[in-house]
């Protein structure tokens, strides 16, 4: 499951990230593997915002078919 | 599929593979700086975390600052109040690898640096000491400022800042920067800055510097600082703060269904409906039409104007070339001081509010959020929502803050879209008080419409022909904040004293040059010239030519020529006025700044297309409006 698949207000764990931009990218936010996520919203055609580590992070669309999560 | 403990496994080998490579440091760090050896002191820190704000207090500056990412996008310049040390802003960045313009700019600052204040907010701890940690690996002298203590209170929670000054080995001054809270003792331990304790298996910093610009080792040191980090950074938190700050936390408690409100697409996009009316009857109908009927009509044409007209007719004689040019119908003084004191000051100052309220809110982020699906059909991301909303205030200003998009695709597009399809707040205020004259809001619907579908157009044709592919929206989005009064009419005020500072010269040249137009007969053969393009083309009067002159000095001065003429003019012609002068040149200030930010090419292809759809659909406005004459 990556996070395009996961509804709002779920919680889930990053399990694997697939690209090492994304990685980069999240890193800088304080997120790698196994940290946990909470799908905060998801605009239609825009991004994933996610809640972790009381921040609020907006992922475009395009990376997020790279993190998979559980 | 790699876990966890995998992963760690990973970075231990790659970290051994590392410590085989390069030198490890091992020498205690050295003794604190001398104040004489200190000339430079570079702030630095991520987005949104307050920088500018320590700067404004500690030189007594007034840089703009702003509730949203990437408000600076270039060094500001200061000195230490009472002192001679230079103190510069940098540009928020989360890191210091060279992956955006930002961030390559504040990395060639901080190699300037004698002392680094690294600004830290506190209820986004966890993030920001990542690039903390790493200005330690890349060897800066540093003093780390841990701001917004007061918001994380407020959210319940509390920090041991001894602790945290005893794991980076450097020191840390707690602050609110708004209230000026901790700021002076910040200054005081400048000189206490120190190069503190670096990530345990990175090598030295000249070492880690070159490992982290390559981007093969990057990933590898970044994941050691994050793992290193992620073993202390959650015993700072003091054991007694969620009861101490329970109370507190009650009373933010309102942000969090705001901000799910915000983000969802149906009551998202209310909000931006409610917004757009919000500032149509704020704009368009309290200072457009009640606050510059006062202003013009009572003060201005009432009292001073004809006081004026009366001191010039006792000085020149009233047939003179000189009274035409000073207090004739186009007279210098008698014009500019009507429009710039009448109509345009109070204008922009409401326009210029407005905007600081959205800013200052935190509300644009999420306003990125909800667009990024729709800018990026048109190439751009979600955050490109940052420099087209501050074009509604300024094009120049909007025009230099471009940098924070990604790539250069994404700048020519986002350039192009400002310069031709964004008003700015003066042409903005004109054009809320015209249409209200038109239609009221049906008009201000249909004037919004036409040019979102010209933005649109524009953009998907740019994204099509332009090579290349634009990058996705990586933000984070700040709390949700009550704007406080005193900064907001600060940031209000200096930015419409701005505005009168650029716009009157250029608006008494532009007087100038339609004064000696008409003296010299210049005027009348100009409008009968461009009567095939005003008349035939545009259906307007032959006189909306001194209009598209004055426009080509500034829009808003040719809007302010249509607003004379508001009397001759169908609603359907001054609706195509509106649009036709919109889409028209970028003023003098905004072309200069693109053409040094962009090129000349650049710069010279935008203001062609510019006068090509102006034109064009204005023409096109025209005819629809008359086939269709849905405004009456």
């Amino acid at each position: 499951m990556t996070l395009n698949d996961v509804p709002v207000n779920r919680e889930v764990t990053i399990r694997h990230i697939g690209c090492t931009e994304t990685e980069l990218l999240l890193l800088r936010f304080g997120l790698g593997h196994g940290d946990p996520v909470r799908i905060k919203a998801r605009p239609p055609g825009g991004p994933v915002v996610m809640e972790a580590n009381g921040l609020s992070i907006a992922l475009g669309r395009q990376y997020c078919p790279m993190v998979e999560v559980c | 599929m790699p876990g966890p403990s995998s992963n760690e496994s990973d970075n231990a080998v790659g970290l051994q593979a590392l410590q085989d490579t390069w030198p490890l440091h091992t020498s205690p760090p050295p003794p604190p700086t001398e104040w004489s050896a200190v000339s430079l002191i570079v702030l630095a820190g991520n987005p949104n975390v307050g920088k500018s704000v320590v700067f404004n207090a500690l030189t007594g500056s007034q840089v703009d600052v702003s509730n949203f990412p990437g408000t600076t996008v270039s060094i500001s310049k200061g000195r230490l109040s009472s002192s001679s040390v230079a103190l510069h802003d940098t540009p928020g960045v989360y890191g210091l690898s060279g992956l955006s313009e930002e961030e390559r700019v504040t990395a060639a600052a901080l190699e300037q640096a004698d002392v680094v204040v690294n600004v830290v907010s506190a209820p986004t701890l966890q993030r920001d000491l990542f690039f903390t940690q790493q200005l330690l690996d890349w060897g800066f002298r540093l003093v780390v400022a841990v701001n917004q203590l007061d918001e994380l209170e407020l959210n319940g929670g509390r920090l041991d800042l001894d602790a945290l000054a005893r794991q980076l080995g450097v020191p840390v001054v707690g602050c609110v920067a708004t209230t000026g809270k901790g700021l002076d003792t910040l200054k005081t331990m400048a000189i206490q800055a120190r190069l503190g304790n670096r990530t345990p298996g990175l090598p030295l910093p000249q070492a880690t510097r070159q490992l982290e610009n390559h981007p093969p080792d990057r990933l590898q040191v970044y994941a050691a600082r994050r793992q290193y980090l992620n073993q202390w950074v959650r015993s700072l938190w003091q054991p007694d703060a969620a009861t101490s700050g329970a109370t507190q936390a009650t009373k933010a408690r309102w942000r969090r269904p705001l901000e799910a409100a915000l983000l969802h697409p149906v009551w998202g996009a209310l909000a931006l409906v409610a917004m757009l009316m919000a500032l149509y009857q704020f704009i368009g109908v309290w200072v457009a039409g009640d606050l510059v009927n006062l202003l013009e009509g009572t003060v201005l044409l009432g009292w001073v104007v004809p006081t004026l007209e009366r001191f010039f007719a006792w000085v020149f004689p009233l047939d003179s070339p000189l009274y035409t040019l000073f207090a004739g119908e186009f007279g210098l003084v008698t014009m500019t001081t009507r429009y710039i004191l009448g109509v345009m000051l109070p204008l922009v100052f409401g326009f210029y509010l407005f905007l600081a309220i959205l800013e200052d809110s935190g509300y644009l982020p999420y306003l990125a959020v909800l667009a990024d699906g729709l800018l990026n059909r048109v190439g751009l991301n979600g955050r490109a929502i940052i420099p087209m909303v501050l074009g509604l205030g300024c094009v120049t200003m909007a025009t230099v803050s471009t940098r924070v998009l990604t790539s250069q695709r994404e700048r020519t597009i986002a350039n192009a879209l400002l310069a031709i399809t964004i008003p700015c707040s003066a042409q903005l205020g004109v054009i809320m008080g015209m249409v209200a004259l038109i239609g009221g809001l049906k008009a201000w619907a249909l004037y919004i419409v036409l040019l979102a579908f010209i933005f649109g157009l524009l953009g998907t044709v740019l994204n099509v022909l332009l090579p290349g592919k634009s990058s996705g929206l990586v933000m984070d989005l700040p709390p949700l904040r009550w704007p406080r009064p005193k900064p907001l009419l600060k940031k209000t005020w200096h930015r419409s004293t701005s505005f009168l500072w650029e716009a009157t010269p250029l608006f008494l040249l532009g007087a100038a040059i339609v004064s000696v137009a008409m003296m010299t007969g210049a005027l009348a053969w100009l409008e009968q010239t461009l009567a095939p393009l005003t008349e035939s083309l545009l259906l307007l009067p032959k006189e909306a030519a001194s209009a598209f002159l004055m426009g080509m000095v500034r829009r808003d001065f040719g809007l302010a020529g249509f607003y004379t003429l508001q009397q001759q003019l169908s609603a359907a012609q001054l609706m195509t006025s509106l649009i036709t002068i919109t889409l028209f040149v970028p003023c003098i200030a905004s072309a200069t700044v693109m053409w040094k930010e962009r090129g000349w090419q650049e710069g010279a292809w935008v203001l062609g297309l510019s006068w090509t759809l102006a034109f064009g659909v204005g023409a096109l406005v025209a005819r629809l409006l008359g086939w269709f004459p849905v405004l009456g």
